[in-house]
């Protein structure tokens, strides 16, 4: 399963896959964060945050490592994108790639519905909030519209969980050659500020109203021609109202830092001082 | 509307732009205001005027010419000739 790497290797992996990677792969697990002397392989095995971990860990050692990147669950993409995410801290840089990317789709069989779910919406937010990016190409919008095409008939809660891992790294690696928006924007700013709420539950929480909002205030979405309604309805069942609404409620505080997130600022229309009562309008409409 | 009502209610619409793309209190904005003034001004701050031109008066900016703005004269005499009728 792992491609030939150079020895000796350690592994960072996440609790909820020790059991299965070590019955399979025949690499000494150390504590994440940690890095013997000498190593040189890395096999990092979890969700975003332990990949970004790794990437920059690989990126930043003055020894060369080898890095080889095996996502638990789909959503983050960290595995496909030069992107790395440390606390406030965001770093774009090829060189953070990792070196080889290893699909394990059984990994995520034991994965929580509504951690799948959520890690679906991240997927979608990827490819939706790009493709009405100011910054996207036409030729990056066909890319991420046949990536809308392969998502809409699929269910993350049935099967596929290979597609589903490819998708999420395509999504990823095709946002990073734009940029993302505002669900973005508002899932980083509250990061840590919701109990219960990481990054992909944030997304998911407040992705089908900015959609509803991209379809009638982006010009870039306004070309793809895709149905933002039909779409947004999708992404509903990705979430609960509950969660859309305790995530505005929590976003009022924080609005200044929303706006000035870089996320927002490149979001598919122009986020005003206004937009919170904008997106609860449309949350709210939906609700009712 | 008479032409001088049109190009005030223009110029009201783009200073109302530019206090939400550069986060500006309403006593902050003045047509001499430099970019290098303003820490929104930066190349994300570029992105999102750019868009916003679009969204309010209709005018797709180029990259290169919100690049070559240095204040918010420079971008009412850009749209002047444009065509865009602005107090």
């Amino acid at each position: 399963m792992i491609p030939p790497v150079p020895a000796p290797a350690v592994a960072w992996v996440t609790a909820s896959a020790r059991d299965r990677f070590a019955a399979a792969i025949y690499v000494p697990v150390v504590p994440t964060g940690t890095l013997p002397e000498g190593t040189a392989t890395l096999v990092a095995c979890g969700g975003g945050t332990l990949l970004d971990a790794a990437k920059a860990a690989a990126k930043r050692r003055p020894d060369p490592l080898v890095l080889v990147a095996i996502p638990t669950l789909w959503g983050a993409g960290a595995e496909a994108s030069p992107v790395v995410v440390l606390g406030d801290e965001i770093t774009v840089d090829a060189a953070q790639l990792p070196d080889h990317v290893v699909l394990w789709p059984e990994l995520t069989e034991t994965v929580p519905a509504e951690l799948r779910r959520w890690g679906a919406a991240d997927v979608w937010a990827h490819a939706l909030e790009a493709i009405a990016s100011p910054l996207a190409t036409p030729e990056l919008r066909a890319e991420l519209a046949a990536i809308v095409d392969a998502l809409a008939g699929m269910d993350p809660l049935a099967g596929d969980a290979r597609a589903w891992l490819e998708l999420s790294g395509r999504a990823c690696a095709a946002q990073a050659r734009a940029a993302v928006g505002l669900a973005h924007g508002i899932a980083h700013v509250l990061r840590g500020r919701l109990d219960g709420f990481g990054h992909a539950r944030l997304v998911a929480a407040v992705l089908p109203t900015v959609v509803r909002r991209l379809g009638t205030e982006a010009p870039r979405w306004c070309e793809t021609g895709l149905d933002a309604t039909a779409i947004a309805r999708k992404l509903d069942a990705l979430t609960t109202p509950a969660d859309t609404s305790a995530v505005l409620d929590a976003a009022r505080a924080h609005w200044p830092a929303v706006l000035r997130d870089p996320c927002s600022r490149t979001n598919g229309y122009l986020v005003r001082r206004g937009e919170l009562e904008n997106l609860r309008d449309a949350a709210g409409a939906v609700a009712r | 509307m008479t032409d001088t009502a049109t190009a005030h209610a223009t110029r009201q619409r783009l200073d109302d732009l530019l206090r939400d793309v550069f986060l500006l209190e309403p006593d902050e904005l003045r047509d001499d205001l430099r970019r290098d003034e303003l820490e929104t001004w930066d190349s994300l701050g570029m992105v999102s005027l750019a868009v916003g031109v679009e969204e309010t008066l209709g005018y797709h900016m180029s990259p290169d010419e919100a690049a070559q703005l240095s204040s918010i004269a420079d971008l009412v005499a850009l749209l002047r000739e444009r065509g865009i009728d602005i107090a």
